[in-house]
């Protein structure tokens, strides 16, 4: 699982770190450094890419924790509920705090979604607070998404383990479980601070051909 | 092993974007080419144009008003060629002489846009007509052209060293627009387009002159009156048309020059070039049988990684490391092997058929 996650990565910024140096080097060593623009490509590459990357990590990332969070408990409640049938029903409410975690992720795909809005840059030709303001739009939303995407993936991670481990404490003894319920709690509070957070990311963005 | 597939990876990037870059070289045309068929147009990034005259600050504008008593039409033997400046393609009228210049133009076509002033940003009304220069003609006089001898001649092309080539269009058959069966413009009468270029860390365009250009009206009632330029184009810094230092500049459309008059700002006319390359010096040919050419490093105006290409490789890459993360993920699943023992008895299984 740790290898899946690393592997991926690795290759990842091996590969945009190549593609990245690899055409900088080329431009400059060629004698046409100015092609390499970084400013270009932020103010030149389309809004609607960035505020709908911004939305799928919301939810995907989202939904990943999740589902990581509710394997991890899941497994050890099927585990444990061999030999200690009792806790079956009770810890299903760890269960309900990874889903939870998956929801905080739709809403706030709803929400970025509906600030998405027709943008064309040749209407804005020669009025360049529009193409700002629309340029803004999309990084706002990217960066929301990111934000309630990546705290949710990890919230979603860690409820799951310690849910893991209450479901297991609960079969060995049972006052365990709702001291160890307060731990799962504050591991649910990380996914709420992304939600907020990126509600206010996203409170200025508005897509749109005028002002 | 990944680590064997992510350095073929690279090895494969690698590779790829240097052959895309160098594939020029075999070739004497670019290899960037799109057919003009659609009237989309491509604006300049200059604010709306201003109807007085743009200063330049050119040092010297070789050739303002070239006079076309001794200018001749330059035959087209085959019917296909396109402007050439200089012809050199026939030695009569410009026999190739490094010792008095060695830049070359080639231009396949030319686009006439005429744009609705007042439509600009709501509903945009402009129409383009292309003349494709292998109908017409163009006439040639040794005036021009202007532009710096060659390298082993003694030729110095640093900063602010001027080139210029004046196309003298000539149209052999009047051109009309029409649209839904009717007339929406008609050019008959050729024209003069002077470019004047300068040199500084590279070459850029310093300005453009257009003589004679008359669009006359037609019925659709787009135009009213006959459109009359002659005048100095208002974006030629702000068309890019520039290339870095030993580089020529190639371009399948390029902005639109623009040419505002103030007596009849309702509509803007501008000329677009189409399959256009210009180089400014260092135009050599290998021996006498063959004829000069572009050297082999181009300035596109479309780069090799654009906005688009960009836009494709970020989103690429985030897919194939979901796809690469899944994949990695389904492969790590192993079964329990906590109870297996080597050494017991095997389980067998009797089939009963």
């Amino acid at each position: 699982m740790a290898n899946a996650m690393l592997y991926t990565f690795y290759s990842l910024w091996g590969i945009s770190t190549f593609v990245l140096i690899g055409a900088a080097l080329y431009y400059m060593l060629t004698g046409q450094g100015e092609r390499f623009d970084i400013g270009w490509f932020l103010t030149e590459t389309s809004p609607h890419m960035w505020a709908a990357l911004g939305v799928a990590a919301s939810l995907s990332l989202s939904v990943i924790g999740a589902g990581w969070g509710i394997f991890t408990t899941g497994s050890s409640i099927l585990g444990g509920g061999v030999k200690a049938p009792r806790i079956r029903t009770k810890n299903l409410v760890s269960i309900i705090f990874c889903e939870a975690v998956a929801i905080f992720g739709i809403i706030m795909a709803f929400v970025f979604a509906g600030k998405l809005g027709k943008f064309s840059r040749e209407l804005a030709y020669g009025h360049p607070e529009i193409i700002a303001k629309n340029l803004a739009a999309g990084y706002y939303i990217f960066g929301g998404g990111l934000t309630v995407g990546f705290s949710n993936f990890v919230c979603g991670l860690a409820v799951g383990v310690v849910g893991s481990g209450a479901a297991l404490a609960d079969a060995a003894n049972p006052a365990l479980f709702v001291k160890i319920l307060i731990i799962e709690i504050f591991a649910s509070a990380i996914g709420l601070f992304g939600m907020i957070i990126g509600i206010v990311q996203t409170n200025k963005a508005s897509m749109s051909d005028t002002l | 092993m990944y680590i064997f597939y992510s350095l073929l990876i690279f090895a494969l990037l690698g590779t790829f974007s240097v052959a895309v870059e160098h594939s020029n070289d075999l070739e004497v045309e670019r290899v960037k080419r799109v057919v003009v068929e659609d009237v989309d147009v491509d604006f300049a990034s200059n604010d709306e144009p201003s109807p007085a005259r743009l200063r330049q600050k050119s040092p010297s504008r070789a050739s303002a008003n070239p006079s076309t008593k001794d200018a001749q039409p330059v035959p087209n033997p085959d019917g296909v060629v396109p402007i050439v400046l200089p012809p050199y393609h026939d030695a009569n009228i410009a026999p190739f002489d490094t010792k008095k210049r060695s830049c070359l133009l080639y231009l396949e076509g030319i686009t006439i846009l005429v744009l609705d002033f007042k439509s600009i940003g709501g509903a945009q009304k402009a129409y383009t007509l292309p003349l494709i220069a292998a109908n017409d003609s163009y006439g040639y006089q040794d005036s021009y052209v202007v532009c710096p001898p060659g390298p082993k001649d003694g030729g110095n092309f640093t900063t602010g060293t001027p080139f210029s080539f004046v196309i003298d269009y000539r149209i052999n058959k009047p051109r009309q627009l029409v649209l839904e069966n009717s007339v929406v413009m008609t050019v008959s009468k050729g024209f003069m387009l002077t470019l004047n270029f300068v040199s500084n860390s590279g070459f850029d365009l310093a300005s453009a002159v257009l003589e004679g250009l008359t669009i006359e009206k037609g019925q659709s009632g787009f135009i009213t009156k006959d459109l009359i330029r002659s005048t100095n184009a208002s974006n030629a810094l702000g068309t890019n048309i520039r290339a870095y230092f030993g580089y020529n500049y190639a371009c399948s459309v390029t902005p639109a020059l623009l040419f505002p008059v103030k007596e009849d700002p309702d509509f803007l006319v501008g000329i677009i070039l189409n399959n256009f390359q210009v180089q400014g010096y260092g135009v050599d040919k290998d021996g006498d049988k063959t004829i000069p050419y572009f050297s082999t490093r181009t300035a596109d105006c479309i780069p090799t990684f654009n906005q688009g290409t960009w836009m494709g490789i970020i989103v690429t890459l985030i897919l194939v490391s979901v796809l690469a993360f899944a994949f990695l993920m389904l492969n790590s699943v192993q079964t329990m092997d906590r109870f297996d023992d080597p050494k017991q008895k095997q389980i067998v299984i009797n089939f009963k058929e």
